[in-house]
């Protein structure tokens, strides 16, 4: 049997009508990913004795009859830098390559408790900083669907071991794009869900106020049961919020108002990508739904606003790597005691230090009003062109990506090129919102669709009515 | 937009050791992204600013979480003497 593509409540129905067991699933995958994953290298850790154990005590619950829990028997990749306890945790980074995580994130013990198996931990690029998960500092994955590609970034290994079928579902991060835009890549699926939704105790940060984990899955009704079982209060992390209680019931396509922002429909994006989304908006429009176009008037500010922000919450982060703590590293007799910072912060890669010095840069005496406090003020800006459009409309939407997947090599020399890979996606981060990719039409092309603060709900209903539609 | 030597003096601040092609080309680096940013002076906006806070839940219990013990947490120090971190001396002042 493929189990890839068995839904996360098949799975469960599937495990307790006996027609298979936790540990043929496990082993269906570990095997999957031993034979494949040398030419994707979706993966930096298999967890096979975790994997394996897990798997038998779910199969020991079917048999003393117990009731299963939701994803008993899913198998679930982890990005990289969410920690799994006892487990190796890298970032992607070389500074992180003997860290072993003491405990398990918030999501991780939610993903534990609800009956999932959790297999492996996934390649991104080095503390999710990047666009085509080349700037891993072990090694790039590869696009399963053609392997000159980049699967996208920063949670490249995530939705590449998705899309290859090594997993039923897997985690990302989100901080600028990087769930939505490799589910676009890679052809998944993949929401960044209302900052404070998802607990990020135990998530290694990037930048603490637009950092997201979210699901990746190849169906809406995965990435639904997995969001439903991660989200929600988590007293180990302040930001978290509670859910707002909704019912399932289906949504009237025929009364749904669907913004277009003409800021999203300009010049520049793949003439691939354009025809794609507007076929899959022809879709709503043939079911009844009112298509209007909107104004999202800072978008073209947005960018740069994210640059400073991302990059000042960075820099302050990563000041914990200070050669002390978190992974050792043999440090050559220090003569003083910032050598062992010098020592240690030496290994970032390339685009981290990059990161690192733009961050200290905006908030250095003297450039701080002219840079950080100004983009807090255009941040501001844009949550209110969101909230005035969301007046107006129930979803927005636009394509993920501008571009279909580059190859490999293609952008990696030239940074800003590779950052304007995500000038569809930030936004929603600045202002906090919900925003799920799916695939749509024959090319790897993402549609974006991005609700209102705590619109999970409905942005599930609209994207499971685009497949019921086409099917 | 910044120099090398601007440069040398951030990455002293942010204690990263770089060398002189990397200092270079960093600094080449940044200087393009500082560049794009600008835009932003673009617009004027009048209002102070005001801080963007999350809608946070003021019922957080306290609470106690020991779900790992010391020796795992010690098990990551790069060097150390029992249960202590050890490094160089920082107070160099004599009592």
């Amino acid at each position: 049997m493929n189990f890839e593509n068995l839904k996360i409540e098949e799975i469960k129905i599937g495990l307790e009508k006996k027609e298979f067991s936790a540990q043929e699933i496990c082993q269906y995958f570990l095997e999957r990913i031993k034979k494949e994953d040398s030419k994707i290298k979706a993966f930096l850790t298999l967890c096979e004795d975790l994997a394996m154990e897990r798997s038998r005590e779910i199969d020991k619950m079917v048999k003393e009859r117990k009731p299963l829990p939701p994803m008993a028997g899913t198998v679930v990749a982890i990005k990289d830098n969410i920690l799994v306890k006892g487990i190796r945790c890298t970032a992607g980074s070389k500074i992180l390559e003997n860290f072993y995580a003491p405990y398990d994130a918030t999501v991780v013990r939610r993903l534990k408790d609800a009956g999932a198996i959790i297999i492996g931990k996934t390649n991104l690029d080095e503390f999710a900083m990047g666009s085509s998960t080349e700037n891993s500092g072990f090694y790039p994955t590869r696009n399963p669907l053609n392997y000159e590609w980049v699967p996208g970034g920063s949670s490249g290994g995530s939705a590449a071991a998705v899309s290859a079928g090594f997993c039923n579902v897997a985690l990302g991060s989100d901080t600028g794009g990087s769930i939505r835009q490799p589910c676009a890549f890679c052809g998944v699926v993949g929401l960044k869900p209302t900052y404070g939704s998802v607990s990020r105790f135990g998530l290694i940060a990037f930048a603490s106020s637009l950092d997201q984990i979210g699901p990746i899955a190849r169906n809406v009704e995965d990435c639904d049961t997995v969001f439903g079982v991660i989200s929600g209060k988590d007293f180990l992390d302040s930001t978290s919020i509670s859910l707002k209680k909704e019912g399932r019931t289906p949504i009237n396509i025929k009364s749904l108002k669907i913004g277009l922002p003409k800021e999203y429909f300009v010049s520049g994006i793949d003439p691939i990508v354009k025809d794609e989304i507007n076929k899959a908006i022809d879709k709503y429009r043939e079911m009844g739904a009112n298509i209007i176009e909107i104004s999202l008037p800072h978008t073209e500010y947005a960018l740069a606003c994210y640059f400073i922000i991302s990059r000042a919450e960075a820099c302050s982060n990563l000041a914990r790597y200070d050669g002390l703590r978190y992974a050792k590293k043999k440090i050559v007799q220090p003569s003083h005691f910032w050598d062992l910072y010098f020592q240690k912060r030496e290994d970032f890669g390339r685009e981290v230090k990059r990161r690192i010095l733009l961050g200290t840069f905006v908030l250095s005496a003297g450039y701080y009003e002219a840079y950080y406090l100004k983009a807090q003020k255009v941040r501001g800006k844009i949550i209110e062109d969101f909230q005035r459009a969301f007046e107006k409309v129930d979803v927005i939407m636009t394509p993920t990506s501008p571009t279909i997947p580059f190859k490999l090599g293609e952008k990696i020399d030239d940074p800003l090129k590779m950052y304007l890979a995500d000038i569809f996606t930030v936004s929603v981060n600045l202002a906090r919102l919900p925003a799920m990719s799916i695939p749509v039409g024959k090319y790897p092309v993402g549609l974006q669709i991005i609700g209102p603060l705590q619109g999970e709900r409905l942005i599930f209903e609209v994207a499971k009515s685009y497949y019921a539609s086409i099917s | 937009m910044i120099n090398k030597e601007e440069l040398k003096k951030i990455a002293y601040l942010a204690r990263i050791p770089l060398k002189e092609d990397e200092l270079k080309r960093l600094s080449e680096d940044v200087s393009e992204i500082l560049r794009y940013v600008e835009k932003l002076k673009e617009l004027s906006i009048e209002e102070e600013f005001s801080p963007q806070i999350t809608p946070q839940e003021r019922d957080t219990p306290s609470f106690e979480w020991n779900d790992f013990s010391q020796e795992e947490l010690v098990e990551n120090f790069f060097e150390k003497e029992g249960r202590y971190l050890k490094i160089k001396r920082i107070i160099e002042h004599e009592f």
